[in-house]
């Protein structure tokens, strides 16, 4: 792949000490959850193993057809074409880049901190015979040095709750985008009466939730995350509140962790940690319930002054999820 | 234990939040019992619903049933803190059947209990 050229023009991404040290220690918390044994994950993720919102259609929906709309819904937004060369930031096992491989053709690579979830994508790939399209590798985000304007697509799911400094988050990526190119952020925020209060230094429920069970949690607020954006170049084409979606989405993780409890508890993953789960996606649903934790799709264009603008969809129509535009 | 009952927090206390906060029912919205073991406790269940009441017993209904001894339940109620009683739920102090969220909706409750000068006093004990 074009990519493996890593480094090689790529900017020099990070240049200062208080960042490298940020960066050792987020590379030691955040694998401490994402390391643990696939299966325990596979034991209430849905099929592609998605550990996000996913998208319902109706309340009842199932965590399979929601999971797989999710990513089709994304595909639509960012408007997929088999030519594409697409990043995913931060890429869990791999839901969207098999995702985008399989079902558009397109060549995906992913980043991740956890060493178990890029081996189990670059197994997968090798097993599926898309090794020559797919490829995770075990890269901090502000680390990212590909070369300049390599990806058309940039896409980060679930990811911006691990991370910091947007703005150098987003600059990198503006970085590695092509001109024009289009990046779909997928994340969390809280209401900015949360924010307020961890940026004075108090400690809100969401604050501890994210830190203690991930290791590492930023919680920024939408308009920071769009301010993020609009300082790197990027021109938001839409946003979409999918915060009811993730509720949805928990509830049904935290049905099949109850469901599975015999097989579970024991078989993969000692009682202890089984509890921990259970006792942080009811603390997720609460905290949903209680208007402490949005979530939200942002879709985004690469832009430059000067340029001439190039024709865009009209409507939203293409990026309704059942709709027959592509 | 001294001083302090289950009956007077569930009897007393918890209704009388009940009938303060007219908003914190509609919040809730659901049926929630407790079923607290060994001496001092006993079992009890709000009905945040349509007429909000405190009675004595388990709901066949409930949404969320919450098991918990004695001995930590007035701890808990002590401390006021869901993470507390998040962390007790971890090292199986309390178990559920049913909705977990559902019973943390009872947060405001818990917050509110703990200050009440009788539980306050409770905890120093
Ligand atoms: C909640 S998972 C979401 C995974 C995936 N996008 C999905 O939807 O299933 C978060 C992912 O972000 C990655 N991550 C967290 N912090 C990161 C960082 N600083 N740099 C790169 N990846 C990071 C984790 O390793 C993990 O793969």
């Amino acid at each position: 792949m074009e990519t493996e050229a890593r480094a090689l023009e790529g900017t020099r991404p990070v240049d200062d000490p208080a960042v490298e040290e940020k960066i050792s220690f987020d590379k030691q918390a955040i694998p401490t959850h994402y390391d643990l044994p696939p299966a325990f994950f596979a034991s209430f993720l849905g099929p592609w193993m998605a550990y996000s919102c996913a998208y319902f259609v109706d309340e009842d929906g199932s965590l399979e057809r929601a999971e797989e709309d999710k990513l089709l819904l994304t595909a639509k937004k960012l408007r997929l074409k088999e030519d594409d060369c697409i990043l995913d930031v931060g890429c869990g096992w791999g839901s969207f880049i098999f995702f985008a491989a399989e079902k558009y053709g397109c060549r995906a690579v992913g980043t991740t901190l956890s060493e178990e979830q890029a081996r189990l994508v670059n197994t997968l790939a090798a097993e599926r015979g898309l090794s020559d399209r797919i490829r995770a590798d075990v890269l901090h985000v502000y680390e990212m040095d590909y070369p300049d304007a390599s990806f058309d697509k940039i896409v980060t799911i679930g990811a911006i709750e691990h991370m910091e400094d947007l703005g150098r988050v987003f600059a990198r990526c503006s970085a590695l985008l092509r001109d024009d190119g289009l990046f779909l952020v997928h994340g969390m925020t809280q209401p900015w009466r949360s924010r307020e209060e961890t940026l004075a230094g108090i400690r809100t429920e969401s604050d501890d939730l994210l830190e203690e069970h991930f290791g590492v949690g930023h919680w920024h607020s939408l308009w920071e995350v769009i301010e993020a954006l609009e300082k790197n170049d990027f021109e938001v084409l839409d946003h979409e509140n999918i915060t009811n979606h993730y509720k949805l989405t928990v509830e049904r993780w935290l049905e099949r962790l109850i469901d599975g409890e015999e097989k579970i508890v024991g078989e993969i993953t000692p009682e202890e940690k089984y509890r921990e789960f259970i006792a942080f996606f009811a603390s997720y649903i609460f905290s949903f319930e209680m208007n402490n934790t949005l979530c939200n799709q942002i879709l985004c264009r690469k832009i430059k002054r000067g340029e001439l603008r190039p024709n865009l969809p009209l409507t939203r129509e293409h990026m309704i999820l059942h709709s027959k535009e592509a | 234990m001294e001083g302090l009952t289950a009956s007077y927090i569930f009897d007393h206390l918890a209704p009388k939040f009940i009938e303060d906060n007219p908003g914190f029912p509609c919040r809730v919205n659901a049926v929630v019992s407790i079923d607290i073991l060994g001496e001092g406790g006993g079992s009890w269940t709000f009905d945040l619903t349509d007429n909000p009441r405190v009675y004595r017993g388990l709901a066949d209904d409930a949404k969320c049933t919450l098991t918990v001894s004695a001995s930590d339940f007035y701890a808990l109620l002590a401390g006021g803190s869901l993470s507390d009683c998040l962390e007790a739920f971890k090292q199986k102090r309390i178990n559920f059947r049913g909705h977990l969220p559902t019973a943390l909706r009872l947060e405001r409750l818990l917050v509110s209990l703990a200050k009440d000068p009788a539980i306050a006093e409770h905890s120093r004990i």
